[in-house]
């Protein structure tokens, strides 16, 4: 068995570690014995995205966004169609404005989005930074439990990151968002909404290597592109101590304030 | 009437601020606090013109600004500058922004205000340029490098690069010593008319240096050659085997076999060998043009961004050297040779005068300087010199290359520079050789990937089996995000001769996870938040044989760090052991 991941854009997205959760995603594959075949597809590239079971889109500064805005005018297409049969996509931070509708700058200037997701990105002034703390979607929880259900371990319920933003997302009603807000700002800071799902492919300003604190959620990306590309999950436990000992710890962190090291 | 009463103002409020930074500071030492910030951001609230005041009393003002190296670099050049007969005023503690720059004019000047020191050397944060240089007004601007560091503060390097080129645009009159081998830092010199550059030649790439990327002197370089996959780091170890991608840019320069191992924790091992992650690997800014957007092509690279690059488009390439290193070895101590050029127009290479670089009006202030060695104040053509400064790690030729341009520059002699360099010590504190448990143990500071590549790579020389702590802290001043741990090549890590990693600090486990997933064996890991218990591990590694020990840590965990080992180990003398500098 083998699964075919894209990175996209690494050389001009990636500000944050963003590289990170695709090397978790492979990791993650390959302990359990799948087989991964990864490619990178950039400006200028032609790839056939829905041969793809994985492509990631992170984030970028604005000069390399304005690069990579340019090139998925021919690329969107080809983008929305793999998402349309279940390609599972994860963008993150700029990745995912630019997947939404348009993105309008502070003076007024639109760039053109890919319309993938149903949504829009408006520049705000202050730029919303720090840790964040989600409760998934129910719906996510539930999918979530399947692969937990050998275990005596609940998934958990929440998801972790770090979030450096000043665009401010707004979702249409078409699509769910990936979680609501417990400590942080998400979206736009005002309706506790974070992230988008449509279909299998997801957004985020959870950025960097988010996977890492969440192997959960990776383990649902890894499920989603298994079932599409051989109609089966079976996904053995690996052993997540230490990345869900990471994820309690600013969890309980964000909780309660400040909580000293040495009582965790 | 209404003048003498400014005067009078200004007089009352410059005397009552530096009693009142006087105060904190002694304040400060009396609860054991540093206080390299506190008194001067008393002071400035009291007199904000404070700054502004007190630099006109000094001969000459220098400031060094970059991501990595300003510490070393300003260290070098303030040593310098003393054993050439200099007194001089530097806030050498690294507190770098305003408040701090003040501390150090505060506790240069008398009770009056006036400065004690000819010299003053300021080490200037990259995001503090702009109001540092508004208020200090720096005659010569020495700048190491931008990476990414603290993007949680700075955004993005466009914004960085940008606050430089409009805080030197204040400055009218102002030399500028910049790293040609950075895109980023050479693009701030793009018209400017005083401006010299300090790089490394092609020959002296050091080992692990990537050698792909790079195209024959002659041929046509192609986009098609560039970095993608390239250095040995550059890969993901056991994420496996290499299909070429439909369209990729980088041809299959592939990566050196993954290092076989046991799955860290799922128990199946990788089964396929070796795919290659294209376009990742070491961190490299500037991968464009900042002139016209256009992918850069290097001939080479030495490391991160830093090479022999240009622009294929607009014709921005990195600059004629005006200060170029070659021979480099970077072994137990840095030893190479420097080519400068101070010639006049006959010259074959063109140098500072070339571009207009008024050198006697530079050297005029600081009088009772000498002309450089070789005598006459008649122009020479290029002047090979040798240097060797008892540093480790190939990107200390930057910081000496960057100390030495603006040493020479300012018109110390060559000889008096080879000395000072030679006797030159790390500066207590960020960078302390220590004998912990019997062991050599080495205090080094990282804080962003490409400082953590570099201290990696040094740490790996030999083939001694090493242990380390590494002490990750998430306080305003170490950055609150630590997304960037997953942008260093910690897989380097993942061979024999480390037999354990300590993680600690308050994102200890981030720090574990992201070892984890770089390939590192769980088994040689381990989880110490806190510092006595971390220290206490490396202690037990001591006791089973591991010949040499590191302690890598964030800002915050820096001091601390040096306070336990100098309580349990001892501090090692100059020249008992070697040095391992900061990188800031």
């Amino acid at each position: 068995m083998r699964l075919r991941v894209c990175h996209l854009y690494p050389d001009l997205l990636n500000l944050y570690g963003d590289r990170g959760n695709v090397l978790i995603f492979c990791r993650r594959a390959t302990w359990r014995g799948i087989g991964v075949e990864l490619d990178a597809v950039s400006l200028h590239d032609h790839a056939r995205f829905t041969d793809y079971d994985f492509i990631f889109l992170g984030g970028g500064a604005d000069l390399e966004q304005g690069l990579v805005s340019k090139d998925l005018e021919k690329k969107g297409p080809l983008l929305i169609e793999a998402a349309e049969t279940g390609v599972v996509i994860l963008s993150i931070c700029g990745g995912y404005q630019l997947l939404g509708r348009y993105y309008r700058a502070q003076d007024g200037t639109l760039l053109p989005g890919v319309g993938l997701f149903d949504l829009y990105t408006e520049a705000g002034g202050k730029r919303l930074k720090g840790n964040i703390l989600l409760q998934l979607a129910p719906e996510l929880q539930t999918e979530m439990r399947q692969f937990y259900d050998r275990r005596e371990a609940k998934p958990p319920t929440t998801l972790i990151g770090f979030e450096n933003h000043s665009g401010r997302t707004f979702l249409g009603s078409s699509v769910r968002p990936l979680g609501m807000v417990l400590k942080g700002n998400g979206n736009n800071g005002e309706d506790r909404s974070e992230g988008v799902c449509y279909k299998n492919a997801f957004g985020t300003y959870l950025h960097g290597p988010f996977l890492s604190k969440n192997p959960h959620f990776a383990d649902l990306l890894l499920a989603r592109a298994l079932s599409r590309r051989c109609g089966e999950v079976g996904l053995p436990p690996l052993d997540d101590t230490l990345e869900l000992y990471a994820h309690n710890v600013m969890k309980k962190r964000l909780q309660k304030g400040f909580v000293p090291v040495r009582r965790v | 009437m209404s003048r003498s009463r400014i005067k009078i103002t200004v007089w009352v409020r410059l005397v009552l601020a530096l009693l009142a930074a006087r105060l904190v500071a002694f304040g400060c030492r009396l609860f054991g606090h540093p206080g390299t910030s506190l008194p001067g951001v008393v002071a400035l609230k009291i007199f904000p013109g404070l700054v502004q005041f007190l630099v006109p009393g000094y001969e000459r003002v220098l400031a060094v600004t970059g991501t990595n190296g300003k510490t070393t670099t300003a260290n070098l050049l303030a040593h310098t500058l003393r054993r050439a007969g200099f007194t001089v005023a530097h806030n050498a503690e690294g507190a770098n922004m305003l408040p701090g720059v003040a501390t150090a004019l505060i506790r240069d000047c008398t009770r009056l205000g006036r400065p004690r020191s000819r010299v003053a050397l300021l080490e200037v944060d990259e995001g503090s340029v702009a109001k540092v240089f508004a208020a200090a007004r720096p005659e010569l601007v020495i700048v190491t490098n931008y990476f990414r560091d603290q993007l949680d503060r700075y955004w993005e390097l466009e914004r960085t690069t940008a606050l430089l080129r409009s805080a030197v645009a204040g400055l009218p009159g102002v030399t500028l010593i910049l790293n040609g081998d950075d895109p980023l830092v050479a693009s701030v010199g793009r018209g400017h008319p005083r401006t010299c550059y300090f790089g490394v030649l092609r020959d002296t790439a050091p080992a692990g240096a990537v050698p792909s990327g790079t195209v024959s002197p002659g041929a046509a370089p192609s986009v098609a050659a560039l970095p993608g996959a390239t250095s040995a780091g550059g890969s993901l170890p056991g994420v496996s085997a290499g299909a070429a991608s439909p369209g990729s840019t980088s041809p299959g320069a592939a990566p050196p076999a993954a290092p076989a191992g046991a799955a860290p924790s799922g128990g199946i091992p990788d089964q396929v060998a070796g795919i290659v992650l294209k376009g990742s690997g070491e961190t490299r800014e500037g991968r464009f043009c900042l002139c016209c957007g256009t992918a850069l092509v290097y001939h080479y690279y030495h490391y991160g961004q830093l090479g022999d690059y240009f622009c294929p488009d607009c014709g921005f390439h990195r600059p004629v050297l005006d200060f170029a290193a070659f021979d480099v070895n970077a072994g137990d101590a840095l030893r190479f040779s420097l080519r400068f050029s101070l010639s006049g127009p006959g010259s074959s290479e063109p140098g500072l005068l070339s571009r207009g670089f008024n050198r006697s009006g530079l050297n005029s202030g600081l009088s009772g300087l000498q002309p450089p060695a070789g005598g006459s104040r008649t122009p020479e053509p290029c002047r090979n010199l040798f240097l060797e400064a008892p540093l480790r790690g190939f990107y200390n030729v930057y910081n000496v290359l960057g100390a030495a341009a603006a040493a020479l520059t300012l018109g110390i002699p060559a000889g008096c520079l080879k000395t000072a360099l030679l006797d030159y010590t790390p500066a207590l504190g960020r960078m302390e050789e220590f004998i912990f448990q019997g062991r050599p143990c080495t205090l080094a500071l990282i804080k962003n990937p490409a400082g953590v590549d570099e201290v990696l790579k040094t740490i790996l020389e030999g083939r001694t089996e090493k242990a380390l702590v590494i002490a990750i802290n998430d306080l305003a001043a170490d950055g609150r995000d630590v997304s960037w741990l997953w942008d260093a090549d910690f897989a380097r890590l993942a061979g024999a001769r480390i037999k354990k990693i300590i993680c600690a600090g308050r994102r200890a486990a981030d720090l574990a996870v992201c070892l984890k997933y770089a390939g590192i064996d769980p088994g040689r890991l381990a989880l110490a938040p806190e510092r006595a218990a971390s220290l206490k591990i490396l202690a037990q590694q001591a006791a089973e044989g591991v010949e040499e020990l590191y302690v890598l840590a964030t800002y915050t965990n820096l001091f601390p760090y040096a306070g336990l080992l100098r309580r349990w180990g001892k501090v090692v003398e100059r020249g008992a052991a070697q040095s391992m500098p900061s990188l800031s």
